[in-house]
């Protein structure tokens, strides 16, 4: 017989005699509890019931117990009302599409393919709410003179591109010369020095 | 005749607006490389020059060397 073996219940007997617990009665509301009625306090015996204090305003409590904090004036958040747009004017002049297939396709450059790839790259997807956002109306004559202008430009930039294209061959050439009159001029050191050999050497 | 005004709408202005900004930059930089290809002509110009009063020096010398070297035959 091990000593767990003492604390062991016995067979046919319960550990503890306990009495069966009183059936509970039905609840009607929820459990809450209900607030207690004020309690006076407790008093000793012998002493005067002290009086209740009063309520009174916050201000004048303030005013005679706590220094005056500074009011500071918090601003309200203004409300978010969006201002009223104004009125774009509608494209009033559409042109067909026969109309627009008249215009001459301009020449695409083989370096401008790589454009939009680009500019892809260097400006974030957006979402197509915001996409439509930052369109624009133009006048048709503002248009035109910056179509007219792009195109003054494009000519402008092949001028200076070939400007820049010759300038690099005159380099090429001065380069080339440069180097034609190096070994000219190591010719004639040369030459020099076998005439001082000459002149000088006994 | 009063003609309304037509309008074209521009997709992707705020796109148009930034690439002529990049443009505008690439201009300035490109004048900026102009400017540092002229000073560099201008001192070639003068390494040029004074190469130039070089080899006039050593032209005038090596004609007096060789007027000393080998005088005029007497007619």
């Amino acid at each position: 017989m091990g000593v767990w073996d003492l604390f062991k219940k016995k067979d046919g007997q319960s550990g503890l005699d306990m009495p069966v617990p009183p059936p509970l009665p039905p609840l009607e509301r929820p459990f809450l509890a209900e607030p207690k009625e004020q309690e006076s306090p407790k008093m000793m015996p012998g002493m005067p019931p002290r009086p209740m204090p009063v309520p009174r305003p916050m201000a004048l409590q303030r005013s005679e117990h706590a220094p005056i904090a500074p009011r500071i004036e918090v601003p309200r958040p203004r409300p978010l009302i969006r201002p009223p747009l104004s009125p774009m004017p509608a494209p009033m002049h559409v042109p067909p599409p026969s109309q627009r297939q008249q215009m001459p396709p301009r020449p695409m450059p083989a370096h401008q393919d790589q454009r939009p790839r680009e500019m892809s790259r260097e400006m974030p997807q957006m979402p197509e709410q915001q996409r439509t956002m930052r369109s624009m109306y133009i006048k048709g004559d503002d248009f035109r003179e910056i179509t007219e202008n792009i195109e003054i430009i494009r000519r402008r930039m092949r001028e200076s591109e070939q400007a820049l294209m010759r300038l690099n061959n005159l380099k090429n050439d001065q380069d080339k010369l440069f180097e034609r009159t190096d070994s000219a001029i190591e010719d004639v050191q040369r030459k020099l020095m076998y005439v001082d050999k000459a002149l000088f050497e006994r | 005749m009063n003609t309304a005004p037509v309008f074209i709408k521009i997709d992707e202005y705020k796109d148009v607006i930034d690439v002529l900004h990049l443009i505008r930059t690439k201009i300035a930089e490109a004048k900026k490389t102009l400017a540092q290809i002229n000073e560099l002509k201008n001192r070639e110009d003068h390494e040029l020059s004074a190469w130039h009063a070089e080899i006039t020096e050593i032209e005038k010398r090596v004609d007096f060397v060789d007027k000393l070297l080998f005088p005029p035959e007497e007619p």
